[in-house]
Formats: C-alpha cells, sequence, structure tokens
C-alpha cells in the first residue's frame, strides 16, 4: 500500500440502485483511490461491457468487478456463473457486494468462484474501510495475477 | 283369564265332557241291555207257557203217566221263571200278576183231572168231540185248562211284543243320546279350538309380524296388545325389551353423534392450530423480510447523512451540525433495531436442528463478543463447569451474550459480577445468571421478555428492547423455559432450562 498508484484501477460496478452506485463512487473518493468507476445496471449489460460489445467497444477491462446480487434482468449469480465460465473473463477478481448475509446466498455465490462476498457496510465509514480492503487487495493483483 | 286358566278350564271340560259321554253310553247300554234280557225273560216265559199248553193237550189225549210228568216239570219251572221276572209298568205288572195266578190255578186243575184216570194206562176211550175215554167233569175241567193256558200263552204274547219294543226304545234312545253326546263334543271341539286360535294363534302370529317389522329395523314399531294372558305378557315384554333396545340404539347413536362431533372439533382445531402456525411462519416470514429490505434503504440514508456529516460539518451552521448529527443517532438507532429485530425472526426462521453442543464453549464465544464492554465496566464474570446440552450453538452464544451483557450492563455503582452456574434436576439442565446490579421491581418480572419492552430510557441505558425476547425464543426453541428473580437494587437472576435428551420436549 505504501508504493505509489500508477494507474487509476478500473472498476465495473453492476448496481442496479443509483443510491448505492454513487455512493460507492463517493466511497472510493473519500478514501482516496484514484479509480476509473463505471456502473452499469444489470447483468446483460455488464457481460456486454466486459465482452466489448456495442456502446462498450472502449471500455477498458476492469481489474476488478464489484456485483451486486439482487439485480433486473440478468440476476447477480447467473452474471457471475457466465463470467466465471467465460476463459477470458475468469480471471478478472469478482467481489459480491450484497444486503444478505444469509448463508445459503454466501455458499452458492462462494460455489460459483466469487473471489470474495461483502456484506454492504452498513454505513460510510464502514464502507471507506472497505474499498481500502479493495484497494489492498488490488495491490495484491498486480503481484498476484490470480485471487 | 290366561292361558293357563284357560288350558285348565278346557281339561275340566273335556274331562266333564268325556264323563258324560261314558255315563250316558253306560246308561244307554244298562237300558237296552236290561230290555233285552226282560225281553229274553218274557220271551222264555212265552216259549214255557206255549210247551205247557202243548203238553196240557198232549196230556188230555193220551193221559200218559210221561206227559203227566212232563207237564209238572215244566209248570214248576215255569213258576220259578214267572217268579224270578220283575217287570216296572204298572200294566205289564197287573198281566203278569194274572198270569201268575192263572199258572197257580192250573196246577190243582191238573192234579184233579189227574186223579180221575190212572196215569200210564188208558182205561177207556172217551166220546166223539171230546177226550178219549173222559167223563163230562173231564171234559169241563180240561176246557178250564186248556182255556187258562191259552190266557197265558196270550199275556205272555203280549208281555213279549212289550219287552220288544221297549228294547228297541232303549236302542233308539241310546242311539240319540250317543249322536247328541257327539255333536256336543264336537261343538265343545270346534269352541275350544277357535278360542285357543283366537287367544294363542293371533297374537303369536302378530307378535312374529312384530319382530319382523323391528328385525328390518323399524324400532318404533309396537305390538301392542291389552290382552292379559301370557302371550299378552309376552308382548309387553317384547314392546319394552323393543323400547331398551330403542333406547339402547340411540344412546349409541348419540355417542356416534357425540364421537363425530368431537372428531369435527378436534378437525377444526387441528385446521386451525395449522393456520396459526402457518399465520405464525408468515409472520416470521414477514418481519424476516420487512427488516431485511428495511435494512437497504436504511443503510442508504445512514450512509448520505455520514457523508453529509464527513463533508459538511462546520461549513453551515450549527443548527445543520445538530441536525444532522440527530439524524445520525436515529440512523443508527434504527438500524440496531432492525438488526435485533431480524436476530428475533430468525430463531425460527433459520434454526438449524439441535445438536451436542457444549455450554462452555457458546458462553465463552459470548465472552468473547462482550470482550469490549467486559472491559469497559471492570466486569468480572465467572462460571460453574457448564454441561453438553441439545442446542443450536449460534442461538446458544447469542442467549448467554443477552444474558452476560445485560448483566454487566445494568449495574450499579459497583463493578458489575456476573455467575453462571448450572444443575441437573428433573430432565433438564436448570441454568443461571447472577448479577449485583440494579434488579428491578418483581412485578415486571413477565413484561420484560416481551419484544421493545423497556425499563429505562435509552439515554439511561442503551438497547431496543429486544434482547430478552429473543432470549425467550431461543429458550422456547430449545424446549425450555426462562424467568427471572430479581428484586429492585438486589441484583437479578436469570434462570432458563434446556431438556437433557430424553426429557421433556416441546
Amino acid at each position: 500500500m505504501a508504493e505509489e498508484q500508477e494507474r487509476p484501477i478500473e472498476i465495473l460496478m453492476v448496481e442496479d440502485d443509483p443510491a448505492d452506485a454513487r455512493l460507492a463512487v463517493e466511497a472510493f473518493k473519500e478514501a482516496k483511490l484514484l479509480n476509473n468507476l463505471n456502473v452499469v445496471g444489470d447483468g446483460e449489460e455488464a457481460l456486454k461491457y466486459l465482452r466489448k460489445e456495442g456502446e462498450y467497444a472502449g471500455a477498458a477491462r476492469p481489474d476488478i468487478i464489484l456485483l451486486d446480487l439482487n439485480l433486473p434482468k440478468k440476476s447477480g449469480t447467473d452474471t457471475l456463473a457466465e463470467i466465471k465460465a467465460d476463459d477470458d473473463l475468469r480471471r478478472i477478481p469478482v467481489v459480491v457486494l450484497t444486503n444478505s448475509d444469509a448463508e445459503q446466498d454466501i455458499v452458492k455465490t462462494y460455489n460459483l468462484h466469487a473471489n470474495c462476498y461483502i456484506v454492504k457496510p452498513v454505513n460510510l465509514e464502514k464502507f471507506i474501510a472497505v474499498v481500502q480492503a479493495i484497494k489492498s487487495f488490488w495491490f495484491k493483483i498486480v503481484t498476484l495475477p490470480a485471487c | 283369564m290366561n292361558i293357563r286358566t284357560r288350558l285348565y278350564v278346557n281339561a275340566c271340560l273335556s274331562v266333564a265332557t268325556a264323563v258324560v259321554v261314558g255315563v250316558t253310553l253306560l246308561s244307554s247300554y244298562v237300558h237296552v241291555k236290561r230290555a233285552l234280557s226282560q225281553g229274553r225273560a218274557v220271551s222264555e216265559i212265552a216259549k214255557g207257557v206255549f210247551e205247557l199248553s202243548i203238553l196240557t193237550n198232549d196230556y188230555l189225549l193220551h193221559r200218559e203217566r210221561r206227559a203227566e210228568e212232563q207237564w209238572r216239570t215244566r209248570h214248576s219251572s215255569l213258576r220259578e221263571e214267572l217268579s224270578a221276572i220283575a217287570l216296572e209298568k204298572p200294566d205289564e205288572q197287573s198281566v203278569l200278576r194274572r198270569m201268575r195266578l192263572a199258572h197257580s190255578d192250573m196246577k190243582p186243575l191238573f192234579s184233579e183231572l189227574a186223579a180221575t184216570g190212572p196215569s200210564g194206562t188208558k182205561t177207556h176211550q172217551s166220546p166223539e168231540g171230546s177226550f178219549p175215554g173222559s167223563t163230562d167233569l173231564e171234559t169241563r175241567m180240561a176246557a178250564q185248562l186248556l182255556v187258562k193256558a191259552q190266557a197265558m200263552v196270550e199275556d205272555a204274547s203280549w208281555l213279549a211284543e212289550m219287552a220288544a219294543r221297549r228294547a228297541a226304545q232303549a236302542q233308539r234312545q241310546a242311539s240319540v243320546a250317543v249322536a247328541m253326546v257327539v255333536f256336543v263334543t264336537a261343538g265343545i271341539v270346534g269352541l275350544t279350538s277357535f278360542l285357543v286360535s283366537r287367544s294363542v294363534v293371533r297374537p303369536v302370529a302378530r307378535l312374529h309380524e312384530g319382530t319382523e317389522i323391528i328385525g328390518a329395523g323399524n324400532l318404533d314399531h309396537k305390538v301392542g296388545t291389552a290382552v292379559k294372558d301370557e302371550i299378552g305378557q309376552l308382548s309387553r315384554a317384547f314392546d319394552r325389551m323393543t323400547e331398551k333396545l330403542k333406547s339402547t340404539t340411540t344412546s349409541r347413536d348419540r355417542l356416534a353423534e357425540e364421537v363425530k362431533r368431537r372428531e369435527e372439533v378436534e378437525k377444526q382445531l387441528r385446521e386451525t392450530m395449522t393456520e396459526l402456525e402457518r399465520s405464525n411462519r408468515d409472520l416470521e416470514q414477514f418481519a424476516y423480510v420487512a427488516s431485511h429490505d428495511l435494512q437497504q434503504p436504511l443503510r442508504l440514508v445512514t450512509s448520505y447523512v455520514e457523508l453529509l456529516a464527513r463533508r459538511y460539518k462546520g461549513k453551515l451552521d450549527t443548527d445543520a451540525d445538530e441536525f444532522i448529527s440527530f439524524a445520525l443517532d436515529s440512523a443508527n438507532r434504527m438500524q440496531r433495531l432492525i438488526r435485533d429485530l431480524l436476530a428475533y425472526a430468525r430463531v425460527e426462521m433459520v434454526g438449524k436442528p439441535l445438536v451436542e453442543t457444549s455450554c462452555n464453549e457458546a458462553l465463552n464465544t459470548a465472552l468473547m463478543n462482550l470482550r469490549p464492554l467486559v472491559e469497559e465496566t471492570s466486569a468480572e464474570v465467572t462460571h460453574d463447569p457448564l454441561p453438553t446440552v441439545t442446542g443450536d450453538e449460534l442461538q446458544l452464544v447469542q442467549l448467554f451474550q443477552n444474558l452476560v451483557g445485560n448483566a454487566v450492563k445494568f449495574h450499579g455503582p459497583l463493578p458489575p459480577k456476573v455467575h453462571v452456574s448450572a444443575e441437573r434436576r428433573n430432565g433438564e439442565w436448570l441454568l443461571s445468571v447472577r448479577d449485583n446490579g440494579i434488579g428491578m421491581d418483581p412485578k415486571h418480572a413477565e413484561r420484560i421478555f416481551l419484544v421493545f419492552q423497556r425499563l429505562h430510557t435509552p439515554g439511561e441505558y442503551q438497547g431496543t428492547g429486544i434482547g430478552l425476547a429473543i432470549c425467550k425464543k431461543i429458550v422456547e426453541h430449545h424446549g425450555g423455559s426462562i424467568w427471572v428473580e430479581s428484586e429492585l437494587g438486589e441484583g437479578s437472576t436469570f434462570y432458563f432450562t434446556i431438556p437433557t435428551k430424553g426429557g421433556p420436549q416441546h
């Protein structure tokens, strides 16, 4: 963490609630993490983005994906399964962010090779702590390509 | 009149009839017999008289010694016959008397006649128109003798005819009597049969019909007879039996109905129970979902208020800072409430199967979670060796955490001292958490286990008022019960029980 950040972290956030998305933006800002956060509203959009389809032709490959489980159209778990089934995309670390701390949800997402599972922090302070954790996580990614 | 009497009377009547028949037949027989024997005797006499008249003629013609002797023998035998016979009718008696008289008159006449000539030898020839060798006197005497003999013959003939007529009459009378007896007997037999039929056969047939009807299931049928005899008694007994059977059947039917009714009530009760359980589950589900879904917007509210505070504290005026602070406090309290409510709903919702769980470990985990509080208050928490029970570890941790947490939290001026102990008593473990805290009025002992029931303001002691409700639910989920013994200012002891294996289970 002591190292200087060379470039902003490319983050893809899959989140349908704009308040949540904005909060994430603000939290990254508060955490003073140089980032390039892109938000898409559902699983289908997320896959299009990752595969650089249509309007996302120029999208950068994200360093990390923050995935909400409750999504319209394609659910978070389906999206996760598809990402992990794609040879090209499966190396991108996925952090599942969700309201649910129900055990079965956690088990299910880990079975789908989610790299990390974070219950959405109850307040900003904790969210910032999570972002700090992601920051250190990202630096680990740089040294260790697999999560 | 009952049948026995009737049969008795019948028997008497039959015997009497038989006696009458016998007597009638006997008397007829006697009458006929006597008439016949009289007839025979009279015939004998008639025959004797006739023979005597022939012998008289014979003797008068031949005057032989043999004839004389024959006459005398016949005469004396006739006398015996005449004296032996007895007749009832006066005219016959007078005729008999006349005959006896004539008979006794004949003997001197004959003797006199015999004395006039030597017997056995013919001494002289009698003239023409008279007996040969006889004198006029002899002829007159002979004529007298013959006339008397002739009269006797006539009388005997008349008597014989009378006797024959009487015998015929007796026979006729006997026939009539027999016919009458036969007629009367037939009448009596017919009448008796009719009466027996009336008093026995018809009621029995009716009774039989009644049994058929009742056998077919109609218990309301009554044979109902007013007759006082045995069949009447039988049919009344039968009716009573039917009545009893009906009441038995009715009470059995009523019992069956009652059983059916209770089964229905039980079914309704079961349905209500199922319904209640379902609605209870629904309510828990609702509480769970509601509190779960409430978390999301509240999280955003909290986070944005916090963001406001971070970015703009001191940059607006003091009022704004205060408002933001209140909003943040309230949002945080609401978060705690929702979190506790969720925990409360989860006791049943996500309860796992109960397994062997060490209370020692559960308590240690709870104490670890409580460490900041314990250290902050310099509390001293001690415990006896605790048992291993059948339970849900997470829930037991929560239970100890809430109870010990409360015991530490509600302390008085002295540093809190908490002791957890356990003892075994019939089929269950009794665990207790004793403290030296502020205690409470015993009247609140029930209320504190209800959701959102608090004895203190948030300013005095923090809390949502759900902790003990969760404890109660956890203990009940384990099949035990929870209660408190406390006095204001004397500390509190919370007790709860957990059944041992094979002990009382809910």
